[in-house]
């Protein structure tokens, strides 16, 4: 597990990080978004033992990152901007990260070159953004984390690549329990992925929450008539004869609710992570514009 | 160990050509010697002192290299994220260029026999410009800013030389304790060769220093914003004041300006330079906002009065006499502006008189008061005279001043420095005299024999190199040992010393050993080089007179069968 405690960062006179808090559960695709500038690489750094914190505490599992080569050597990492040694080759970086780290598995890496089909020659700076990405989760997979941590994982990458990445990532997830954290500034990317999800602006987590709790408990009921009573109404909107209601509370309770007033027409619906957020911070507003629109 | 492993042979791999170039144009340095003797530019001296800049500028790309990693956000990403710790990988880094400081010992065999003096500051100087730019990158996180402070940092014992030594000389005339310091810090630049060769423990002292230093603040530098000039926020201000007090002072000196009558310029010079240093440090050009400002202010308010300061020797220091009865011995040096030699360590120390006892100090702190009386400002043309008071609770005490003719203070030196017996701890002749009972001259260990003579002792001594004690050289150990004010013209070059040891029993009867180094020049009259004698021969002679205080011997022998006979007088303590 992943506990980030009242996390403050202060970059001269600006503070980058303030009092954060944040829990990434063991086994979790937990999945942290925010606007360009929230924080969300910065707390990425802290939890990857990049940055010292200035106050609070980063621990996975329970041990403090920094300056602790027994947890570091655990965390698999891939930033937004992937460095490798001028004229590396694949091979050169793969030794090399096999010296470095304790895991490493030989096998696994001459089973992606099928996956990635990337060449074993050639240097990595003159690949494409996209294969270098591809080489990052090459070598990165091969170490075997216990976490992995993603930073803009996907950006840059084709759809088909997409999918094969996440689906590596996930089948990392079901076999060896990996727990992964991705930051993203688009909830659409996540959704399908993630299990846990954590909005920050400002240096702030706004909401960190578990989407089976969140989507359990929060549906869209669409109706004709009167609403029935007792609903915890998160917001309503009217389209002629038609009400849309989005309300707390499982489906079922739901629709026991809407059977028993005797509406004329109704329809419970789940909500998309989209929806769940937006209703969840108390409508549209700049910040949740940012991040979903 | 295993990820350090790996980084270290990644290193290598990595910037081998920086080794290979450095042993390539060292190597190159040797050939370019037969070109520079062709046209008789350089004495080897001088290319020692720049076999020993480049070593600088080597230790110098070498720690921009290895921790150029950590200079930019993307790659320290991947530094830290290694399970690694800071300190093994400052140890390892740190090793890696230790490594590459062999670079030099080819290099060194390769042009070998000028350079021997200097091989071990080959590795000294490296090694302190290694550490002082791994300080800078720790301090300032990019590579100009790295070589700005590198520089700084270089610079700043010539700029405490300049400032204390030229620019407050004609204030300070009197203190000589910055010379001292300045003598061992400013001979990395200006006489490399000579002073390296005696400063080497200073210098691997001052490397070690920089390389803890830079190694604390790596553990305390939150690997954040690399790229800022200085990571250490307040740093930033510190650096643009040293950087802008160094450059304002070089301003001063090159345009040649007057202390007394210009410093008002350095109170300009200082905030400019302060600005533009700024502009570098904040990579912008406005950079007058309140912090600035505020810093050049208090800056200048604390130039400015600690300039009066010692302009109007507030603490005193400049016209303090110690009392005579607190001093236990003084030294004193005079150095003739003719000499063309300003400041030659060799020839202090064989100059340095001694002055002890009651009498004598009173006297020398006379001519202290009169120095302070009569001294000049900015004098250039004229002669110096150093006093070091060693007072009876050890400090010492050292000041210099420039004199005029002025006789009166000449005749009262050669008062205080005549008969002055005290180098060997009595205070007068007679005693001493009865005292000594060993005299041995030597030229060097490498050539010639020693002698002596005891009691109704004959000695041949077979064949071999002998050195007689001609009229000249009979005629410098008397002066050496009467210590007469006027040692002759001293300031020239002698090609030979030769080494005198006298022994001695002190006032307490333990038997002392006294080394005097007599300059001598060889002329072709007394080439005592090409003297071969078969044997010598020679009786003591136990007379004593009163104008002949030492004994008299004469000795008689011959050269390589000739036949030919020649006596010398010359004189020995018996």
């Amino acid at each position: 597990m992943i506990q980030v405690t009242d996390l403050t960062k202060r970059f001269g006179s600006f503070t980058a990080l303030d009092t954060l808090n944040m829990t990434v559960p063991q086994g979790a695709v937990y999945g942290l978004v925010g606007p360009n500038g929230a924080g969300k690489s910065t707390v990425i750094r802290h939890i990857t033992g990049i940055y010292r914190p200035d106050s609070g505490t980063v621990t996975v599992d329970g041990e403090k990152v920094y300056e602790n080569p027994k947890i570091k050597g655990r965390i698999g990492y891939i930033p937004d901007d992937i460095f490798y040694f001028p004229s590396a080759t694949l091979e050169e970086m793969r030794k090399f990260y096999k010296g470095i780290y304790p895991h490493f598995d030989d096998a696994l890496f001459e089973k992606l070159y099928d996956v990635f089909e990337l060449p074993k020659k050639g240097q990595l700076r003159r690949f494409s953004k996209g294969m270098q990405k591809q080489a990052a989760f090459h070598l990165t997979l091969c170490t075997r984390p216990d976490y992995l941590i993603l930073d803009e994982p996907v950006d840059g990458l084709d759809p088909v690549m997409r999918r094969q990445v996440m689906s590596l990532v996930m089948s990392d997830v079901a076999q060896q329990g990996t727990t992964v954290l991705i930051s993203s500034h688009n909830l659409r990317e996540l959704e399908d992925v993630c299990d846990h999800v954590g909005i920050m602006d400002g240096g702030k987590m706004l909401l960190e929450r578990s989407l089976a709790d969140m989507q359990g408990n929060t549906v869209k009921l669409q109706l004709s008539g009167e609403a029935p009573e007792g609903l915890e109404i998160l917001h309503k909107s009217v389209s002629g004869r038609l009400t849309t209601l989005i309300v707390r509370g499982t489906a079922e309770e739901i629709t026991a609710r809407a059977q028993a007033a005797n509406l004329p027409y109704f329809d419970v619906l789940p909500l998309s992570l989209e929806e769940i957020f937006i209703y969840e911070l108390g409508g549209i507003n700049e910040k949740v514009k940012d991040i979903l629109l | 160990m295993r990820p350090y492993l790996t980084l270290f042979w990644k290193n290598i791999k990595r910037f081998w050509p920086l080794f290979a170039g450095a042993v390539i144009i060292g190597c190159l340095l040797k050939y370019s010697l037969y070109i520079i003797r062709i046209f008789h530019l350089y004495t080897p001296i001088y290319l020692a002192q720049n076999l020993l800049i480049l070593s600088g500028f080597y230790g110098f790309v070498t720690a921009l290299c290895l921790w150029g990693d950590l200079l930019s956000t993307k790659r320290n990403g991947m530094v830290y994220s290694m399970p690694v710790t800071r300190t093994g990988l400052f140890l390892t880094q740190f090793l890696t260029g230790s490594l590459f400081s062999l670079a030099l010992l080819p290099v060194y065999k390769f042009i070998g026999g000028w350079m021997h003096p200097f091989w071990e500051n080959l590795f000294s100087v490296y090694f302190l410009f290694y550490g002082l730019t791994t300080l800078g990158i720790m301090l300032s996180g990019n590579a100009i800013g790295a070589m700005l402070i590198t520089f700084t940092l270089a610079s700043l014992p010539m700029a405490v030389n300049w400032l204390f030594c030229n620019l407050f000389r004609p204030y300070l005339p009197s203190i000589a304790v910055g010379d001292e310091a300045a003598r061992t810090l400013r001979s990395l630049f200006l006489n490399l060769g000579n002073y390296v060769a005696s400063y080497s423990t200073e210098i691997w002292i001052a490397a070690g220093i920089t390389s803890l230093f830079a190694f604390g603040l790596f553990l305390l530098r939150k690997a954040e914003k690399t790229g800022e000039f200085t990571v250490f926020a307040f740093l930033r201000y510190t650096f643009c004041c040293a950087a802008a007090l160094i450059a304002a002072t070089l301003v001063f000196q090159l345009l040649e300006q007057n202390v007394k009558t210009d410093f008002w310029f350095l109170f300009l010079y200082v905030p400019i330079f302060y600005f533009a240093f700024a502009m570098v440090a904040d990579k912008r050009f406005l950079v007058f906002n309140q912090k600035h400002l505020l810093t050049v202010c208090i800056f200048a308010a604390l130039l400015f009065n600690g300039f009066w300061v010692v302009r109007l020797d507030a603490f005193g220091i400049l016209t303090y006499v110690p009392d005579p009865k607190s001093i236990q011995y003084a030294e004193l040096y005079k150095e003739k502006y003719s000499s063309g030699v300003k400041y030659n360590p060799d020839y202090f120390n064989n100059m340095q008189v001694t002055v002890r006892g009651a009498e004598n100090l009173t006297l020398l702190t006379e001519v202290h008061e009169s120095l302070l009386d009569n001294r000049s400002f900015a004098a250039k043309d004229s002669d110096m005279v150093y006093i070091t008071y060693t007072m009876k609770s050890g400090v010492k005490i050292r000041r210099y001043y420039p004199t005029y003719d002025n006789r009166s203070i000449y005749k009262k030196l050669q008062t205080a420095t005549s008969n002055n017996v005290s180098i060997f701890g009595y205070d007068d002749w007679e005693t001493f005299r009865e005292r000594v009972f060993y005299i041995q001259v030597d030229r060097d260990s490498s050539l010639g024999r020693s002698y002596y003579f005891t009691d109704d002792e004959t000695l041949e001594i077979p064949g071999g190199d002998v050195k007689i004690l001609g009229p000249r050289l009979r005629n410098h150990m008397l002066k050496m040992l009467m210590r007469d004010a006027d040692h002759g013209d001293l300031t020239q070059l002698d090609y030979v010393n030769y080494n005198v040891t006298i022994k001695y029993y002190d006032d307490r009867g333990k038997e002392q050993t006294k080394k005097l180094i007599i300059p001598h020049t060889i002329t072709g009259s007394e080439s005592f080089l090409e003297v071969c004698w078969d044997s010598v021969r020679g009786q003591a002679d136990r007379t004593i007179t009163d104008s002949t205080p030492l004994y008299r011997t004469d000795i008689s022998f011959s050269a390589d069968g000739s036949g030919t006979s020649h006596t010398y007088p010359y004189y020995i303590v018996d």
